[in-house]
């Protein structure tokens, strides 16, 4: 029998037919058009029409503003989830696996983690002042929480049987934590990335409307101030929303490398 | 690394001599290998393991002096019914558990924990799913000249060249065990724990392990306490099988097995040892329930 007539029939079509990006393609347009028409049909000034917003961000574009604001987002996101990552990551295997350390530090960490991160915007002005430092650390803030949180819990869900087996090899502590420990609970602490990375995201626009005076929060909030121009405040949240998406898509990227997409089901 | 060179057998070499009960009492060899030596290579002297009482329960009881020696190069099974403390009495021989009284002699030391001249297999789950079927037959190898040859030889031991680069989650069941094996014999110990290796298995792939197991420990002579709570195993595969009782366990019965192998299942004499353990664990093979009321 011929092998290739074995194969599924989606393999013949383009790839562009296939159906992770033609099916929200197809929502976006319908939402658009429906979006722009009752726009029209309203003639209200209330809410700009998608044609008044792609207009907004070309007007961005040209005065080089989309630019500058997003890599200043950017920046502050990188800085903030880099340093939560830093001290998240290692602290919260350390949790994980001392149990005397988890009993003393997780009803601190319980505390802190409601509170959302907008809160802390007064006293990070007061501590930074107008500055990129402030957003930063409040961007450190929004994501020390879940990436401490959920490396403890991919220490305290590691299957015993591994560090049993490892043990039996007469492997030191050392080597414990780099060939089994990290190595096994990396899966798990990729997605506490994930859900923190989106958590900074969402906070750098709030830190950015009341701290300093440029990043896509900050667009926002001047565009309405500013000349009330709604289309530049709907154009922001948009970009804002895109860039979001681009974010986690590089995430789950990464759930897909070889060393950790065995601790994902697989879809 | 070179296998040891097969250990003579006595006269009698005729492969797939199934020794009739009846040859046990003319004289004729009847034990496949006599142990190279006298001395015990593991052994336990009245073990107790008390799990200390707590305020809703009296203490429990799980090993209750328990007492056995097993041989170099020898393969003892252990069966009892399920939650009976095998598995404990494995673990702490292992050194992963602590017993609350008595002494566990490996080569005349007490254990102290897990050492890497004896390595345990595990049910199941025991291979390390970040590591490649080839990573984790090495992972007890230091990086030194030949690791790959070691490699090679297991994998090829196991039945396994061709799968080095896949990683365990797209291997069968009964092929992860093979890895386990493998990374297992890949550090060389002198003595291997199986922990019902083969209890998460098929049938049929049961069958087909267990016979690689012992082609396997018939090139390598390592020392093998292998716990199972499958009678029909522990006959098939042991030299001796120990029989343990309900909480709180101990050593009820040791039965010597004295068959050639590969051991057939239907011979009178295999049936006959299968009834004496059945009647150890106080059960009838033919009823499965207690004996008398």
């Amino acid at each position: 029998m011929n092998a290739d007539r074995m194969a599924p029939n989606t393999s013949q079509r383009p790839r562009w037919f296939a159906p992770v990006l033609t099916l929200p393609s197809l929502v976006a347009v319908l939402l658009l058009l429906a979006w722009e028409g009752a726009v029209r049909y309203s003639r209200n000034d209330l809410f700009p029409g998608p044609w008044q917003v792609g207009l907004g961000v070309v007007e961005l574009l040209r005065k080089g503003l989309l630019l500058k604001y997003t890599v200043a987002s950017l920046f502050r996101v990188t800085w903030g989830f880099l340093l939560a990552v830093l001290v998240g990551v290692p602290f919260g295997l350390f949790l994980g696996w001392f149990r005397t350390a988890y009993l003393a530090f997780n009803p601190l960490i319980q505390v802190l983690r409601p509170i959302s991160p907008i809160a802390w915007i007064p006293l990070a002005i007061l501590w930074f002042g107008v500055s990129d430092a402030a957003p930063v650390f409040l961007i450190f803030l929004a994501s020390v929480f879940p990436i401490t949180v959920s490396a403890t819990a991919a220490v305290r869900d590691l299957q015993p049987v591994y560090v049993r087996a490892a043990r039996n090899f007469g492997i030191g502590r050392v080597q414990l934590f780099l060939r089994v420990i990290l190595p096994a609970t990396l899966p798990q602490v990729l997605t506490g990335l994930r859900i923190a990375l989106g958590v900074a995201w969402l906070v750098v626009v709030a830190a950015e409307m009341i701290a300093v005076n440029s990043g896509l929060g900050y667009l926002i909030i001047d565009a309405r101030n500013a000349g009330k121009r709604y289309d530049l405040v709907v154009a922001g949240m948009v970009i804002i929303g895109l860039i979001g998406l681009g974010l986690d898509l590089l995430l789950r990227r990464a759930e897909r490398l070889e060393g950790v997409s065995w601790g994902y089901a697989h879809r | 690394m070179t296998n040891p060179p097969p250990r003579s057998r006595g006269p009698d070499t005729t492969p797939n001599h199934d020794c009739p009960a009846s040859h046990e009492h003319c004289g004729a060899p009847t034990g496949e290998h006599p142990p190279v030596t006298s001395l015990a290579t593991v052994s336990i002297r009245g073990l107790w393991l008390t799990y200390p009482g707590t305020r809703w329960g009296p203490p429990v009881h799980v090993l209750e002096d328990v007492n056995l020696e097993v041989r170099r190069g020898e393969f003892v099974c252990i069966v009892g019914p399920s939650g009976c403390g095998k598995t404990t009495l494995l673990n702490i021989i292992g050194g992963f558990l602590t017993a609350t009284r008595g002494e566990v002699l490996v080569e005349g030391a007490p254990v102290q924990g897990p050492d890497r001249r004896r390595i345990f297999i595990f049910q199941e789950g025991g291979v390390f799913p970040w590591l490649t079927v080839r990573e984790n037959i090495g992972f007890g190898l230091d990086r030194r000249p030949g690791r790959d040859t070691v490699i090679n030889h297991y994998l090829e031991m196991v039945g396994l060249s061709g799968f080095e680069r896949s990683y365990p989650r797209e291997l069968s069941g009964g092929m992860r065990q093979r890895v386990e094996i493998a990374r297992a014999l890949a550090a060389n110990p002198e003595i291997l724990y199986m922990d019902e290796p083969f209890g998460a298995l098929d049938y049929i792939t049961r069958f087909k392990m267990r016979a690689d197991l012992v082609r396997i420990w018939q090139g390598e002579r390592k020392t093998v306490l292998f716990v199972t709570h499958d009678i029909d195993e522990a006959i098939q595969l042991g030299d001796r099988v120990l029989v343990m009782t309900r909480r709180p366990a101990t050593i009820r019965e040791v039965v010597e097995v004295n068959l050639r192998r590969p051991r057939d299942l239907d011979s009178p004499s295999y049936l006959e040892r299968r009834d004496r353990i059945f009647k150890a664990m106080g059960m009838s093979h033919l009823s499965g329930g207690p004996l008398g009321p």
